[in-house]
């Protein structure tokens, strides 16, 4: 049996980021199931429960920007950390002077959706619950509780997230193509997780998002 | 959806006879020289051992370009030998080092001039198929004694590290001109992708390929001096999920291939792009149609061009609202904009919209545009977009276009085209950028009609100033009478001193005028009346008709006087106020003449 719930999330930045321009990073038009998906485990998630996202509702027009940001280029290697705590005396660090890159990137600006998703239970007890795992999301969302704050495909473009009963209108209208998108990430293999694509579609800023089990996700 | 649109239009170019694309395992590229030998590999003219192909042009020698057999991906500093054709270390094993400049010296490379001969056996093994001009090849190689022959040819410093092809007597200019030559090299070419196959699924497709791990480069510089691909991942930040490189975009062969190929097309094929600055633009339409060109045109008229008359008149019908009928359901246009960022490629911008909404939103531009002339004949009623940016630049006297291009502020080309093309707000760092200018530059520059149009165009769009196209008498906004009084004293000081002054107080004051109206407007009306005095005593009529304008003016200053400072769109105003008053007076004077 699955629940469904709505929310509204909105924010000044976005970066849903394509894998394919991850470096010189490009946004997605609208979000991806999979970022929505994080949104929702942000404010409530556990381990008997598994979200699937619904539908995506687009409410304001999609306007991109160009930032440049002075970032590093690697990241600590595995080894500098063990050797580090092995001997307990070698530095764990990275100074940005030596290992400075400006990555440019194209971001969404002034982004407004509505999430509708349910959860399943992942087997075990606890999952078959729903009554209870309901009403513990919608109680933090009308509070703004969360674990961690949401954000919007990266972690410095904060979300802000409301509770929303009746969904409205949104200013986009006609159908879009937005091509292949990433729908989410493949983690029944731990050893090989592999991106999931589908083609989305938005008719008049309602993106359905299918099934994780139907073909109209590609592995 | 980039990649998919670019891999769709290179179907098209592909399926098109008139256009020229290469297919995969081809590529087209600069060849310099041409070493031609006969059956077995002898040097045919020993006098003139290597021949140049480069075209003169002007003071540049121009490589010619040829299709030849490609492995995808750069040749990196591996070793990497292409098939039959390639740079002097794998042609005769010699390079010219040039590492301390000023004793360069031939280094041997035996390993490089090895993998040239493997590659020919591995092809001629591999395919089962063998071709006379191969083993001519291969003997040249082998041989020990050319290198004395070449080094007699005059050519030869040129020809150390430069590409070259061979000749072999008897088989066409080149041998790529074989096409069984090519039919062999096509047969190697696919069963050595499948060989090295890694299949997944691709994410331009949809469909399970054999993806590609090293991507296919761009040329003419997008990637700064460098070929480069389009998509690489070579920091390993970009890397998770523990995938590196390339794999965390899975993309096939043949769809890298094919976006990689019409990218390479649209930058060197003419109307199909436009550099600004540092930016690359280029554009399709997904059907063929003339919009493409009209974009181009647009966006890239320069002082001394003129547009086409299928764009002015598309221009002067879009700017009333109304799509020419035969672009009405032509499909969408694709514009992408692309700039060099340390060795990759980074996306300015990327705009898709059908061809009529892409119309009404130019229209709206040049309706926001719209101003009153200074010069009637020079001045373009629909300026291009680079003549707008070139307002912002500082080295506006110079005349030649790619030194006053390169000074326009790196982040304002692509904002700028994203608001022309999708009818949103002008970037809001552009206004300031403009005001800047008219404070610093001086002379006839300062308050041109260019950058009057694209000022206006901001206040209208940005700030809703309802700003119209001439002098209005009617409008009370301040800072907009304060511009006219400006423009007004500035004129009685020319008139009074009959036009022998060579700075008026325009050159003095206008930039502090602008910023601070209350420190420098009394001071300049004292001034103003001492050329009223001579004014007066030579021209009374022309005095009364000024101290009436002025007067009009004045009484819209409120009691509390002129502002302290002016905000910056005030400031904007304040210039067109100036602009419009100014042009107002040169149009009662052709007015007066033709009485």
């Amino acid at each position: 049996m699955s629940y469904g719930v709505k929310i509204k999330v909105w924010g000044d930045w976005a970066c849903f980021t394509r894998p394919e321009m991850k470096i010189e990073r490009v946004s997605y038009d609208v979000m991806t199931p999979s970022a929505a998906r994080a949104v929702l485990e942000a404010i409530y998630w556990k381990p008997a429960i598994k979200w699937v996202v619904d539908r995506i509702h687009v409410l304001n027009p999609i306007k991109f920007d160009n930032i440049r940001r002075n970032e590093i280029e690697h990241k600590l290697s595995s080894t500098s950390i063990s050797k580090a705590m092995k001997d307990g005396k070698s530095s764990v660090s990275i100074f940005i002077e030596e290992a400075r890159q400006q990555r440019a990137a194209m971001v969404l600006r002034n982004v407004s959706y509505i999430i509708e998703a349910h959860f399943v239970g992942s087997g075990g007890e606890d999952g078959n619950n729903v009554g209870k795992h309901l009403d513990i999301f919608n109680r933090r969302v009308a509070k703004g509780q969360c674990f961690y704050q949401p954000y919007l495909g990266t972690r410095e473009f904060s979300a802000n997230f409301e509770a929303v009963t009746e969904i409205p209108e949104s200013e986009l209208t006609g159908e879009r193509d937005l091509g292949f998108m990433l729908f989410d990430m493949d983690f029944s293999d731990s050893k090989n997780i592999k991106p999931m694509f589908f083609r989305a579609k938005m008719v008049d800023g309602v993106i359905e998002i299918p099934a994780p089990d139907s073909e109209e996700v590609f592995r | 959806m980039i990649l998919e649109e670019l891999a769709k239009y290179y179907n098209r170019l592909l399926e098109n006879p008139a256009t020229e694309v290469s297919e995969p395992g081809f590529s087209k590229e600069n060849i310099s020289f041409k070493i031609i030998i006969d059956k077995d590999g002898h040097i045919v003219d020993s006098s003139h051992p290597i021949t140049d192909l480069r075209d003169r042009k002007g003071k540049n020698l121009v490589p010619k370009k040829i299709t030849v057999p490609k492995f995808d991906g750069k040749q990196t500093s591996g070793i990497r030998s292409y098939f039959l054709w390639g740079k002097s270390h794998y042609i005769i094993g010699l390079v010219l080092n040039e590492k301390n400049k000023n004793k360069p010296f031939e280094e041997e490379k035996p390993k490089h001039k090895k993998a040239f001969i493997d590659l020919i056996d591995m092809v001629i093994s591999r395919t089962g198929r063998n071709h006379p001009v191969f083993l001519a090849v291969k003997n040249f190689a082998l041989s020990d004694d050319v290198i004395p022959i070449l080094k007699q040819s005059e050519c030869w410093k040129d020809f150390l590290n430069t590409f070259v092809v061979f000749e072999v007597e008897g088989y066409g200019n080149t041998v790529f001109e074989q096409d069984e030559v090519n039919d062999i090299w096509r047969e190697y070419y696919s069963l050595f992708t499948l060989e090295n196959a890694e299949k997944g699924l691709c994410l331009v497709t949809g469909e399970e390929a054999v993806l590609s791990r090293i991507l296919p480069t761009i040329k003419k510089g997008v990637g700064g001096k460098n070929d480069v691909p389009l998509v690489s991942c070579n920091i390993n930040i970009g890397e998770s999920y523990n995938k590196k490189g390339n794999a965390i975009s899975p993309i096939s062969k043949s769809a890298a291939f094919a976006f990689t190929e019409s990218l390479n097309y649209l930058l060197t094929t003419d109307k199909h792009n436009i550099t600004i600055a540092d930016t690359k633009i280029v554009f399709w339409t997904e059907k063929e149609t003339d919009a493409a060109a009209i974009f181009w045109e647009i966006s890239n008229g320069g002082e001394d061009d003129g547009y086409s008359s299928e764009v002015e008149t598309y221009l002067r019908s879009v700017k009333e609202g109304i799509v020419p009928d035969e672009l009405k359901d032509t499909g969408k246009i694709f514009v992408l904009g692309l700039a060099p960022n340390a060795a990759r490629v980074s996306i300015r911008f990327w705009y898709v919209d059908t061809i009529e909404r892409l119309s009404m939103h130019i229209g709206e531009h040049y309706k926001d545009l719209e101003i009153v002339k200074e010069h009637r004949d020079k001045d373009k009623s629909f300026p291009s977009i680079w003549q707008l940016l070139i307002e912002t630049a500082p080295q506006h006297a110079k005349k030649d276009r790619d030194e006053i291009t390169k000074s326009i502020p790196p982040n304002i080309i692509g904002p700028l085209m994203r608001s022309v093309l999708e009818g949103f707000k002008y970037p809001a760092s552009l206004l300031s950028v403009l005001i800047n200018r008219m404070r610093v530059d001086q002379g006839f520059n300062r308050m041109n009609y260019y950058r009057a149009a694209f000022i206006k165009a901001i206040l209208n769009r940005n700030y809703k100033k309802e700003l119209v196209m001439s002098l209005d008498r009617d409008r009370k906004s301040l800072p907009y009478c304060i511009g006219r009084l400006f423009a007004v004293l500035e004129k009685v000081q020319e008139e009074s001193a009959a036009g022998k002054i060579n700075a008026t107080i325009k050159d003095r004051y206008f930039s502090s005028a602008s910023a601070r109206p209350r420190v420098v407007f009394p001071r300049l009306i004292n001034l103003s009346q001492n050329h009223f005095k001579k004014l007066r005593s030579e021209k009374p009529g022309l005095a009364v008709v000024r101290e009436k304008e002025l007067t009009d003016i004045i009484g819209v200053i409120p009691s509390t006087g002129f502002p302290a400072t002016l905000k910056l769109e005030d400031q904007g105003e304040f210039a067109i106020g100036y602009y419009h008053q100014r042009q107002s007076f040169f149009e009662k004077k052709d007015v007066k003449e033709n009485d």
